[in-house]
């Protein structure tokens, strides 16, 4: 079979099982893919599908008490069943990874030149030491650490989290290996950041000439990435075929689904989201048909009983669909329904809702932020606890919130948007200015009812001792409303966030991660507010249910008139949800405007990198997309630079200025004119 | 009809068990810790049921003298004629009454000082936890010998002896619930109470000691185990236990001189310690490792 084609690396009929509290949990259900020489395959699919699994099972990583079956081969030699020491010896030579955690995938003991050193010795033993490190240097440079002969020496801690997975990569290429295994290695990295990673693995690629496993979540990656590509689902390859096929003509529903959910930062889409209903099937038990029926809308008795195989559709592009056929020409909207909106609880009482004496003939805004200030105390460790200076957090921050508005605040880790939130939630007081409601200044008790929060990871804002009912019903309890009545209206409120009354006695571990988020929007409903501060609301979700919880979020506003302020560090979400846009930057806003023409006519050149660093779920325009890729890492909030910001990674400010202009950028801060704040924004 | 318009398709409904049936779960898997928590009831069982049920009372003189165990005395007499059996069940139930009131009492008062510490941090906190500190650092037995010594034999002195072991075993507990409350209160549920406007009692008591709870039960087990000791201990050097009144410490006590005479004496109230002290030890065991998700991947 595999001479058809010549393969580096071949997984064929791989099972891999894990012992579980319940049992054995089979992760990899049969998956067999090749990858060719040179090539890049992009392995993506949700959660708990296999993918990681996949990976270490090639890399012989799984652990204890793992079950593996099927074969694995590199070059035609069997990996699966040999000893340690032979496999390490593959590894170094043939097979290199990059995971998605670089902090535990360098040795925190040694310096990082050290580390790339003993890689390129391992692979080259005729080196000496001093061309060894030398040949490092140049590894380093390579993937694109700034002053590479300066920071040999430094060990990883002191490294950012976007600079040690380029050092990963580096280690990866010293190896000059014949296959790199990349594990989601940008996920946990802000976009900006994401794109100079993604370049040193292009370049590692390159200069090595090694096919590449790029393992993701992000369709949008794959979309630039990837020559082929594999969707799994439930353990399984359920699609593969060319980017281009697989993301243009999708012939399995759950590609086609995913697709559908995604929401785009070029705005070329539907209105509405097409989410999958449902969640994977538990992989603790066999399956019987397709694994993908139960949340399929095309499904038939068929599907039910018969699983369908893995077949060509089109050449070398394949699905497991017993209706592929049918899917041809057809759009996400077409296979999946969009579901009704949900019955609203019932609107704010309209005592609350109507304004004190004046009848404004311009909505008034509901929440102002005027001019908040967050500084944070540093202080050292030790006795004395020294004060170590302060931390920058909010710097100026002004916005204004309307009824039915949505605000969208956008920026990279550490650009404050969190600590905006617990400001407007009285979580934290702010060192300047204030925030006020209704024109009046926030107190925390009186306004508690108006002002309610969702949270980034429902697993951890949701009491694990409490079943959904309590959850929702203890906001109502705390105010003062009784037992029975707060029941019953928290039974109300769940229902109309999607869940059922059959639910509302169970914990918050028997529900799933998007089931989760909907309790949490429930309970941030219960006081009738009229803002909800979204924090990063859907980000810890799989891209199918995120786009369920958009959904809801888009008709609870709608129904309630209720103003949101979404705090997110995906543009994509923010582009689709937010009337407005404020794009934060090291605790400054610096550009602000109505959404579309802050995506589509970006005037500050950050707003500018920060777009065009997002990957579009589409290989050929994403593929076509002039990318601006910034140098460096966000300054920390400790020491912002003077000026603007953000002149120290500003393409603009490196390399189009007169010295001159450059004076006015590090010596003055530039004002919020305009929706932007830079002395030379585009026009 | 209002619930099929946004109901999720039932594939979506988790499977995951309820927790307190992993924690059973998990508890039943340790056979130690079972076979234990069996034991215990037991003994409770024959302490109290048994004790009422035998025919001669603790405190009640039989014809007999000095006899060794025998079919009439299955654990024999001793020299004034009381029953044995009769008299351990009796030092059975006061040593396991003593234990349980101290495990409440330093559980409940211990969990709510470390979780008022823990939760509000900054001066509080280090007021609370240096008077912790301070209970800490007195000579327990000494203390508590004095302190007993005084109440005198009153009938209802095994109380007091509680309270005395109680106000000395609490800060154990509350040092562990601070430093479990200092990891919860920055989980998000706590902040998420803030923002609807809950109060810091509410918060304590709804939130944090539930999520506390698995610890909690832990470290009173332990304490169960260290009040029956201390007990024990007391009641050997004369300052607990009173008789007519009788405890297993006592019983001991009054009869470590007939160790080579009249062996039974001895041992039979010793082996009712050692089975107690070692039964609610590792029923403790095996409940820290239910509570705990962590610990349980590895152990199958």
């Amino acid at each position: 079979m595999s001479g058809v084609v010549a393969e580096v690396l071949g997984v064929r009929d791989l099972t891999v099982s894990f012992p579980d509290e319940r049992g054995r949990v089979t992760a990899v259900r049969g998956v067999s893919w090749s990858l060719r020489p040179g090539e890049v395959l992009g392995v993506v699919g949700e959660s708990g599908c296999g993918k990681s699994a996949t990976a270490l099972a090639v890399m012989g990583l799984l652990p204890l008490g793992a079950e593996v079956g099927g074969s694995v081969r590199v070059h035609d030699r069997e990996l699966l069943g040999l000893r340690d020491d032979e496999l390490a010896a593959v590894r170094g030579r043939s097979v290199a990874m990059v995971f998605q955690d670089s902090l535990s995938a360098l040795n925190p003991v040694y310096s990082v030149g050290f580390q790339v050193a003993e890689a390129v010795r391992a692979h080259h033993p005729e080196l000496g030491r001093d061309e060894a490190v030398e040949r490092a240097i140049e590894l380093l440079e390579v993937v694109g650490i700034p002053n590479a002969r300066e920071r040999i020496a430094d060990y990883p801690h002191e490294f950012s989290g976007g600079m040690r997975q380029r050092v990963v990569i580096a280690i990866a290429m010293a190896d000059d290996p014949d296959v790199i295994i990349a594990d989601e290695p940008t996920t946990a990295l802000d976009v900006t950041i994401q794109a100079q990673v993604l370049d040193a693995l292009r370049t590692a690629r390159e200069q090595t000439g090694a096919a590449t496993v790029l393992i993701t979540h992000d369709l949008g990656v794959v979309a630039g990435q990837a020559d082929r590509v594999v969707v799994m689902y439930a353990g399984k390859v359920v699609e593969s075929g060319t980017v281009e096929e697989v993301f243009y003509s999708p012939r399995m529903p759950y590609t086609l689904g995913l697709l559908g959910s995604l929401p785009r930062l070029d705005g070329r889409q539907q209105a509405r989201l097409t989410p999958i209903a449902g969640t994977p099937p538990p992989l603790d038990r066999p399956i019987t048909g397709c694994a993908f029926a139960p949340r399929c809308p095309l499904a038939t008795d068929l599907c039910r009983t018969e699983e369908p195989p893995l077949a060509s559709v089109d050449g070398e592009h394949l699905a497991a669909c017993h209706f592929s056929a049918d899917l041809v020409g057809k759009r996400p909207q077409d296979v999946f329904p969009p579901r009704p909106a949900p019955p609203p609880p019932d609107a704010p009482v309209a005592e609350q809702a109507t304004p004190i004496i004046t009848t404004p003939t311009v909505a008034a805004p509901i929440v102002t932020a005027a001019s908040l200030v967050k500084h944070y105390r540093v202080r050292g460790g030790g006795l004395f606890r020294r004060d170590r200076g302060e931390l920058h957090a909010v710097c100026d921050v002004s916005f204004e919130l309307s009824a039915g508005e949505t605000l969208g605040l956008v920026g990279e880790s550490g650009s404050g948007k969190s600590t905006i939130a617990k400001l407007l939630m009285s979580l934290e007081d702010p060192t300047g200015g204030r925030v006020l409601l209704d024109g009046e200044p926030l107190s925390r008790r009186g306004h508690a009812r108006d002002l309610q929060i969702v949270f980034q990871d429902p697993t951890n804002s949701l009491d694990p001792r409490m079943t959904a009912a309590e959850l929702v019903a203890e906001p109502l309890r705390v105010n003062g409303t009784g037992r029975r009545e707060a029941r019953a209206r928290a039974l109300e409120l769940l229902r109309s966030v999607g869940l059922s009354g059959a639910r509302s006695e169970r914990y918050p571990h028997e529900f799933s991660g998007g089931q989760r988020q909907r309790i949490g929007i429930a309970r941030a409903l219960a006081l009738r507010p009229r803002v909800l501060v979204l924090d990063e609301p859907v980000s810890a979700l799989d891209v199918s249910v995120q786009a369920d919880v958009i959904n809801l979020l888009e008709d609870l506003r709608d129904a309630l008139g209720l103003a949101y302020l979404f705090i997110a560090h995906d543009l994509s979400v923010v582009r689709h949800i937010a009337d407005r846009v404020a794009v934060l930057y090291l605790g400054r806003v610096v550009e602000t405007g109505d959404r579309d023409a802050v995506f589509d006519r970006p005037r500050h050149p950050y707003t500018r990198a920060l777009v065009s660093a997002v990957p579009l779920p589409d290989p050929r325009a994403e593929r076509a997309r002039e990318r601006i890729v910034l140098t460096g890492d966000v300054p920390s909030p400790a020491h912002p630079p003077s000026g603007c910001r953000f002149r120290t990674r500003c393409p603009k400010y490196l390399a189009e200025l007169t010295d001159a202009q450059r004076a006015r950028c590090s010596g003055e801060v530039p004002a919020l004119l305009g929706g932007v704040a830079c002395h030379w924004a585009e026009p | 009809m209002v619930e099929i318009a946004y109901a999720p398709a039932d594939g979506e409904l988790s499977t995951a068990t309820p927790r307190w049936r992993l924690v059973v779960r998990r508890f039943l898997r340790h056979r130690l810790a079972t076979v234990s928590l069996v034991v215990f009831v037991l003994l409770v069982l024959l302490a109290f049921v048994g004790g009422a049920l035998w025919h001669y009372s603790y405190d009640v003189y039989t014809p007999d003298n000095s006899q060794p165990p025998s079919a009439r005395h299955p654990f024999g007499t001793d020299a004034t004629g009381y029953d044995l059996l009769a008299q351990v069940l009796r030092g059975t139930q006061r040593s396991v009454e003593i234990a349980l009131f101290v495990a409440a009492v330093s559980g409940v008062f211990g969990s709510v000082w470390g979780a008022v510490a823990g939760l509000h941090g900054g001066k509080v906190d280090t007021v609370l936890m240096r008077i912790a500190d301070l209970v800490l650092i007195f000579p327990a037995i000494a203390v508590a010998a004095v302190l007993a010594n005084n109440v005198g034999a009153s009938s209802q002195g095994w109380l007091l002896i509680g309270l005395v072991l109680a106000a000395l075993t609490w800060p154990y507990v509350a040092r562990l619930v601070r430093g479990l409350v200092l990891s919860l209160r920055e989980r998000e549920f706590i902040a998420a109470a803030r923002t609807f406007g809950a109060g810091s009692w509410r918060i304590i008591f709804r939130h944090v000691l539930p999520n506390a709870l698995g610890t909690i039960i832990v470290a009173v087990t332990i304490i169960v185990a260290v009040a029956i000791l201390a007990e024990t201990a007391l009641s050997f050097i004369g300052f607990g236990v009173r008789p007519p009144d009788t405890s297993l410490g006592l019983l001991v006590s009054q009869n470590q001189t007939a160790v080579s005479t009249r062996p039974w004496l001895f041992y039979f109230p010793g082996l009712f310690i050692v089975l107690i002290a070692l039964s609610v030890n590792f029923t403790g065991d095996g409940l820290r490792d239910a509570f705990d998700n962590t610990r349980s991947r590895s152990r199958r």
